[in-house]
């Protein structure tokens, strides 16, 4: 059962003044007589009637108290939603190995998942997507939890950045009737697209993670030194995705040692950059390869996302051409970096509400049902409550 | 403010002179006793029994039956009146207290005895007899009656009457009427009390004193109904049947006062607290006709 007006259900707080109320009845006062004698006699006539005496109160509070919690229920508009089915999307693009929450926000999601499989009735059927790199069905439309359970524990991590627009294509394509359907995209929303469609009335979006700083290598270049073949000059760009700024140090390996880098003529065993909010900086020195062939740059940076503080790239090797054959210097490589301050969404980590627009499609198609009301039925109910509350305060009951 | 003020005092001064005509009405009324050799007023002859004092043989009538015969004397005898005044923790009810108007009740037959020359004793008793004024017998007096009245409190446990009257009989040896003012509500029941007065030759009379809240509680509901007297509280859901049922009870209770005291000849009055107290004065001093009143 589900609430059109959940908002309602704040009348509930009225069980507060009403229980104190009570408490209040019950207290007896005490009333001083000059001998209990008489009243003996008296009391020791009445029929004894001791448990409906001692039930009496308790009784007449839980009735007060259902009242209330019908007339609260029939405020909140009840419905029963029929069969549903559901489209989980997880995004296991790289950006969701970032370990700000543990195990990571993949990790997470899964949990996440999990429990909302878990609040499924049989009759509810869910599949389970992945969208981070390549679309992924990992199970179709199934109202086996064990399935489903198993189909999260097998979306991969990736390395790839896709946004999701296919994935949520394919589910739309899935769920034929958007009335009783509903996809749920499980997202650390570090895409660019993540506010178009928390716009969408078909999609809900439960993000995991929090906005995390990160600096990151996004390019990395090596080129063979020109004039000198046991050497390569190697262009770094290093990008702070924060609101602060970040200080940092970049160093170099090669075939896993560290090697000095030479910038302007100096040797130093590492940069230390100062980067501000949002800043790019491009670093140029020189590497001496010895004849190696594999360098790797790295960051020496404790952030929430350690996969793009280091690049490994293979050292070309120096071929020697005049100096007027020497073509283009070699094109920069692009390296993925991840911004993991994500694009606000609209539904926050862990909010499992039902999409809003389906409260009020379902209570349009309630009527269609071939039982009565709910409302009618609460009414009458509430109608029947009032009347034995009245009942217990007539005094032909009481004597 | 003082319990007997000035006002008080003229008005009973003024009221006993007045109701000494109907003294025989009055709740304190001795009775004329025959003591052979006392008084002055000759009332007949009996044989003589060996003890009399030969002084009051009669002569004239010995000569002329041939035998021995005495005169026998009617004299009033030294006029002992007793109060016993309950001052257990139920005469604190009702409104005003019921304390006050035993009190008042006592000072207004106090001076009553005092100003018609009788001798005057008070006990004060709850579960038996609490503390007493010892005997006066002169108008004069009455100023230290009325403090005594006047300095009592609320004392003791609940009311015991039967053990009061043992303890009284055992203290006073001098027979003479005994006003009982109290509310009677004993546990074990008021009748054995005055039976031991009755029995050792005492003459018991009784006012009885209740509040309208005992006749008319006015209770329902849920209620505690805490007795003053044993501290004893009682839960109970009063009904209206059970209210009406209670109230038939307290009549029934005044009733058995009444009929008891009729059967043995024993003047009873019964007061509300509330009664006016003019009204209580000249029924106590036997000037008017109590409405419940039976002898």
């Amino acid at each position: 059962m589900a609430f059109a007006n959940p908002l309602a259900l704040l009348w509930g707080l009225l069980a507060v003044p009403i229980v104190l109320l009570y408490r209040r009845k019950i207290r007896l006062r005490s009333d001083p007589v000059a001998t209990d004698m008489i009243w003996q006699c008296v009391l020791a006539e009445q029929p004894r009637r001791d448990a409906w005496q001692r039930w009496r109160h308790p009784v007449s509070l839980a009735v007060q108290l259902t009242l209330l919690a019908v007339l609260v229920v029939a405020l909140a508009e009840p419905w029963i939603p029929g069969p549903r089915r559901l489209v989980l999307l997880m995004d296991n693009s790289a950006s969701m190995n970032a370990t700000d929450v543990a195990p990571s926000r993949l990790g997470q999601a899964r949990e996440t998942a999990a429990r909302l499989i878990s609040t499924l009735r049989p009759c509810d059927r869910a599949a389970v997507l992945s969208c981070g790199g390549v679309v992924g069905v990992h199970c179709n439309l199934t109202n086996d939890h064990a399935v489903l359970h198993a189909a999260l524990q097998a979306v991969p991590s990736t390395r790839e950045n896709s946004p999701p627009g296919d994935a949520v294509a394919l589910a739309r394509r899935m769920l034929a009737e958007p009335t009783t359907c509903s996809i749920i995209l499980l997202t650390d929303a570090c895409f660019p697209q993540a506010a178009e469609l928390a716009a969408a009335d078909d999609i809900e979006i439960l993000r995991v993670g929090r906005p995390t700083p990160n600096v990151a290598i996004s390019l990395v270049s090596v080129r063979p030194s020109p004039g000198n073949p046991h050497a390569c000059q190697v262009m770094a760009e290093v990008s702070n995705f924060s609101d602060t700024p970040e200080v940092c140090s970049l160093r170099v390996e090669i075939d896993e040692e560290p090697v000095p880098v030479i910038i302007d003529g100096r040797s130093a065993d590492r940069l230390t950059l100062r980067l501000l909010s949002d800043e790019h900086i491009q670093q140029f020195f020189a590497v001496a390869t010895a004849g190696a062939s594999e360098l790797s740059v790295q960051l020496d940076q404790a952030d929430g996302f350690l996969h793009d503080n280091r690049v490994t790239r293979a050292i070309p090797q120096a071929t020697a051409l005049p100096e007027a054959d020497k073509g283009p210097p070699e094109a920069v490589e692009t390296v993925w970096a991840a911004d993991l301050r994500a694009p606000s969404a609209r539904s926050t980590e862990g909010d499992l509400r039902v999409p809003s627009g389906l409260g009020a499609e379902a209570a349009a198609i309630a009527p269609a049902s071939p039982w009565p009301s709910p409302r009618l039925l609460l009414a009458v109910l509430g109608i029947a409550l009032l009347a034995l509350e009245w009942c217990f305060y007539q005094r032909r009951w009481v004597s | 403010m003082a319990m007997f003020d000035t006002e008080t005092l003229k008005r009973l001064r003024y009221l006993s002179l007045i109701t000494r005509r109907a003294a025989e009405r009055s709740l304190v009324t001795t009775v004329r006793r025959k003591l052979p050799g006392g008084g002055t007023e000759a009332t007949g002859l009996r044989d003589y029994t060996p003890g009399d004092d030969y002084r009051y043989i009669d002569w004239h009538w010995c000569a002329r039956r041939d035998e021995l015969l005495t005169k026998t004397f009617e004299g009033e005898a030294d006029r002992h009146v007793y109060i016993l005044l309950d001052c257990s923790p139920s005469m604190g009810l009702g409104q005003p207290p019921k304390f006050d108007l035993a009190r008042q009740i006592a000072a207004m037959l106090g001076y009553a005895v005092l100003a018609n020359l009788g001798c005057l004793s008070v006990g004060v008793f709850s579960d038996g007899l609490v503390t007493q004024q010892p005997p006066i017998r002169h108008r004069s007096h009455s100023v230290r009656l009325l403090r005594f009245l006047e300095g009592l409190s609320l004392q003791g446990d609940r009311t015991n009457l039967a053990r009061t009257a043992e303890q009284f009989a055992r203290r006073y040896q001098r027979h003479g009427p005994v006003v009982v003012i109290s509310d009677l509500y004993d546990r074990e029941g008021f009748r054995p009390a005055l039976d031991t007065l009755r029995h050792r030759g005492y003459e018991p009379r009784v006012v009885q004193i209740y509040g309208l809240c005992e006749a008319c509680p006015g209770l329902l509901g849920d209620v505690e109904l805490y007795d003053v007297e044993s501290g004893f509280a009682r839960r109970a859901t009063v009904t209206e049947r059970a209210a009406r049922r209670y109230e038939e009870r307290f009549v029934e209770f005044q009733e058995s006062v009444r009929r008891y005291s009729a059967t043995h000849g024993i003047r009873c009055l019964q007061f509300a607290s509330d009664t006016p107290e003019n009204d209580v004065l000249l029924t106590v001093l036997g000037a008017k006709s109590p409405l419940k009143t039976s002898s």
